[in-house]
């Protein structure tokens, strides 16, 4: 009797059990409110009928929004393709052979923060820790805008916000600053070996950034920026040209008998930040601080293509905008700026070969010419 | 054998078992491997997940190097067992003799604090309260979980409204509907499409999703940080008399709460935090933060607070590790804001509150395992001194 007794209530557990197993997914569930709170003295007062877009304090889509280019020209480089447009991203971009890296500009109304705060948020988006912001200020700058932004490139392991999986061995090349009650930057992050390829392009993108013209509808710009012309010049005996990867050089030289001294040649579209804010960025990068007025005035000048260009000659530890370093080094550098167009003669070394190489490098700035291609 | 004989041995054998150095022994170890395992999973998974999957469950499936899924218990059933152990094995199956009363203590010591333990995890409530200064509340919300309010628009502050917890509705299925209704209201309400974290995009193009009013809900992957996930959920309103159906969508982060106008009454729809009252009022009258030279980092944080209960004020200071505590209430000085505040900027102080009545538990249970092995070990040691001192011949 008593093994039947067993059995039985074994059934009825198993009938029970069943039923709160199919309640579980019941199709039909419905349960009565029986729960109650006091209306909070703090709630804020709600307004009945609000819009699901004032609800959702939605801000307006990229479609909405006036289109980027009708209000800023840039220039796209090579090998970077457009990506869709958004009110975060005014000009965006994939980039690399499968859009691995991406790059943007945002332009954000308010200070969000400042630029340390938006800075020690990117190093911990790659897993570093926060700097002071004296360390910042500290940073190389360039021009964005006609503004002065803070360069940084990242190594680490790159979260995002999209909470995707980390990402080893990544960069972020940053630019960003302060621009009349806006934070605008541009932002660029991609596995590292790509983006220490992509750094002179992202220079480049960064510089060409411009309001748009009255004359010109804006956007990107359509024609290479040199134009027709072709520049030449006479290289010294102890150069030789040298392959780099970066599309912003149109040349590279090593030199001396040690080849240990590098002199390049780039050209940038627009104003690139004016000479001022391009001098007084490589002496960041030689760890020294900016020029006084005076000092910039007191600059040699070397006639370059018909112009007369300040040349800047600064030594110290050197540090490079894709991350590279040289110590007691010596930087030469000349600044000419043409109609619609910057050009930059720089030579980088350590300083006792840089400094034997100092006339050369005068002889080689006052060789270039520019010739039509027609010619 | 006569049937109660054999019963008696049956009882007597799962005592042995369950009072078991052995089953103690597997008990302890693992729960050394979830300590362990629990530990890394919050680098990926976040402090909330892991301690709902491996500590707050009974049984939970680990998988070993991404590949290897194996059924482990969670904690919470081995904290359990380790209770029912102790039970058996320290109270009940050991020795009650004077000779050996240290170790009974240090046993109901643990005993204690697994008991505290389980009283915080069943009857503990936590939150934060976030005021600026000159703001006064007696209300605190939690970090995690939602609820849904319904109420009338022009409710006034004080008057009832009804809730609906999460739990009834947070386990639903995709494509599961939940209807909810109430003597109270001149509708039904279904909700469905509840997601964890989600956020609302406008309707561009063509797209498959549910949209209401040009906008729709996206799931997002849950955030490993509990209190970044932003849940968000389909609701109907249908009307009891006519059958009118009101479609909305519901956002834990909304500017405005959905409203739906039935018979001239405006009721408005909330998925907010769960949200506690205290017996009292607290005033924030200064705020104090200073930073390190140069630098971000908070050197001093602190509040000054006004306590008002009835007619009686106190003025408390709030700062780290000095907390108020105060009717089972314990408020601590846990943060500020805004992060990105500059020079001048009004702050405001937050304050991590907890209502627990075990608080002070894991202190007595403390106090009373060292008495217990404070006792025992004296003991033995003065029996050491008496064996040595009968051993030693007479001088």
């Amino acid at each position: 009797m008593r093994v039947h007794a067993n059995y039985t209530s074994t059934r009825v557990c198993l009938v029970l059990l069943i039923a709160a197993v199919s309640g579980c997914g019941d199709p039909q569930y419905r349960r009565e409110i029986t729960e109650t709170q006091a209306v909070s003295p703090h709630r804020k007062a709600i307004r009945p009928g609000a819009t699901s877009n004032e609800r959702f304090a939605r801000v307006p889509t990229a479609r909405e929004m006036p289109r980027t280019d009708s209000f800023l020209q840039w220039k796209t480089p090579e090998g970077w393709a457009a990506a869709p447009s958004s009110d975060l991203r005014l000009i965006n971009f994939r980039v690399g052979p499968r859009g691995e890296a991406e790059c943007y500009l945002t332009i954000l109304p308010g200070g969000r923060g400042g630029v340390a705060a938006n800075v020690n948020r990117w190093r911990g988006q790659l897993g570093l820790e926060p700097v002071p912001e004296g360390d910042i200020a500290r940073l190389p700058t360039l021009s964005l805008l006609g503004r002065e932004a803070v360069f940084v490139s990242l190594d680490g392991t790159f979260i995002g916000m999209d909470g995707t999986a980390p990402r080893e061995d990544y960069r972020l090349l940053g630019l960003i600053g302060e621009n009349q009650g806006h934070l605008q930057f541009v932002k660029m992050t991609g596995p590292r070996k790509l983006l220490e390829a992509e750094v002179d392009k992202f220079a480049t993108f960064c510089a060409s950034i411009a309001p748009a013209s009255p004359n010109n509808a804006g956007g990107e710009e359509t024609t290479a920026g040199p134009g027709h012309e072709k520049l030449e010049w006479q290289t010294p005996a102890s150069w030789r040209p040298v392959d780099h990867p970066s599309s912003m050089r149109l040349a590279t030289f090593a030199c001396g008998a040690d080849a240990d001294v590098e002199c390049s040649v780039t050209v940038l579209d627009g104003a690139a930040g004016g000479t001022a804010a391009n001098l007084n960025r490589w002496c960041r990068q030689l760890g020294q601080p900016p020029l006084t007025e005076e000092e910039l005035a007191a600059l040699r000048r070397v006639t370059v293509l018909g112009q007369p260009s300040p040349m800047l000659t600064v030594g110290g530890d050197y540090q490079g905008m894709g991350g590279e370093t040289q110590s007691g080094a010596l930087l030469a550098g000349v600044v000419c700026v043409l109609p619609g167009q910057v050009l930059f003669v720089k030579m980088i070394g350590p300083q006792a070969a840089a400094r034997a190489q100092l006339d050369n490098f005068v002889a080689f700035a006052e060789s270039l010419q520019m010739r039509h291609s027609h010619e | 054998m006569p049937e109660p004989e054999r019963q008696s041995k049956a009882f007597v054998r799962i005592f042995a078992f369950l009072a078991s150095y052995g089953v103690a022994a597997v008990i302890l170890t693992f729960l050394l491997l979830l300590t362990f395992l629990g530990t890394l999973e919050q680098v990926d998974h976040g402090l909330f997940a892991v301690q709902e999957r491996y500590f707050n469950s009974l049984f939970l499936v680990h998988s070993f190097f991404g590949v290897l899924p194996v059924p482990l218990p969670g904690a919470y059933l081995l904290l359990v067992l380790l209770f029912i152990n102790l039970v058996c094995g320290a109270i009940i199956r050991a020795s009650k003799s004077w000779r050996r009363p240290g170790m009974l203590i240090a046993h109901s010591g643990i005993l204690l604090l697994l008991l505290g333990s389980f009283v915080t995890y069943r009857y503990s409530i936590n939150g934060n309260m976030r005021l600026y200064e000159g703001e006064a509340s007696s209300e605190f919300e939690s970090y995690t979980g939602w609820v849904l309010e319904i109420v009338s628009a022009n409710a006034p502050a004080g008057a009832e409204a009804l809730i609906i917890p999460e739990s009834d509705f947070a386990a639903m299925e995709p494509d599961e509907t939940r209807t909810f209704h109430s003597g109270h209201l001149p509708f039904e309400l279904e909700i469905s499409g509840y997601a964890k974290n989600t956020r609302v995009d406008p309707v561009s193009g063509s797209h498959s999703m549910i949209a209401v009013d040009g906008f729709y809900l996206v799931t997002m992957p849950r955030a490993p940080a509990e209190e970044q996930n932003i849940a968000g959920a389909y609701v109907a309103v249908v009307e009891n008399e006519s059958g009118k159906r009101h479609e909305g969508i519901i956002w834990a982060m909304e500017t405005h709460p959905y409203t739906v106008e039935i018979d001239g009454v405006d009721w408005a729809f909330l998925l907010r935090r769960p949200r506690w009252t205290v017996p009292f009022t607290i005033v924030l009258d200064k705020f104090t933060m200073e930073t390190h030279p140069g630098t971000s980092l908070p050197k001093v944080f602190l509040s000054d607070v006004t306590k008002l209960e009835g007619k009686s004020q106190e003025q408390i200071k709030i700062e780290m590790n000095e907390p108020l505590r105060y009717k089972g209430y314990t408020f601590f000085q846990a943060s500020w804001g805004p992060s990105d505040a500059r020079p001048g900027d009004r702050l405001f102080s937050v304050f991590a509150v907890v209502r627990n009545p075990a608080d002070k538990w894991p202190l007595y249970a403390c106090i009373v395992i060292t008495g217990g092995l404070l006792v025992h070990f004296c003991q033995k040691l003065l029996l050491y001194l008496r064996r040595e001192h009968r051993r030693r011949p007479a001088s």
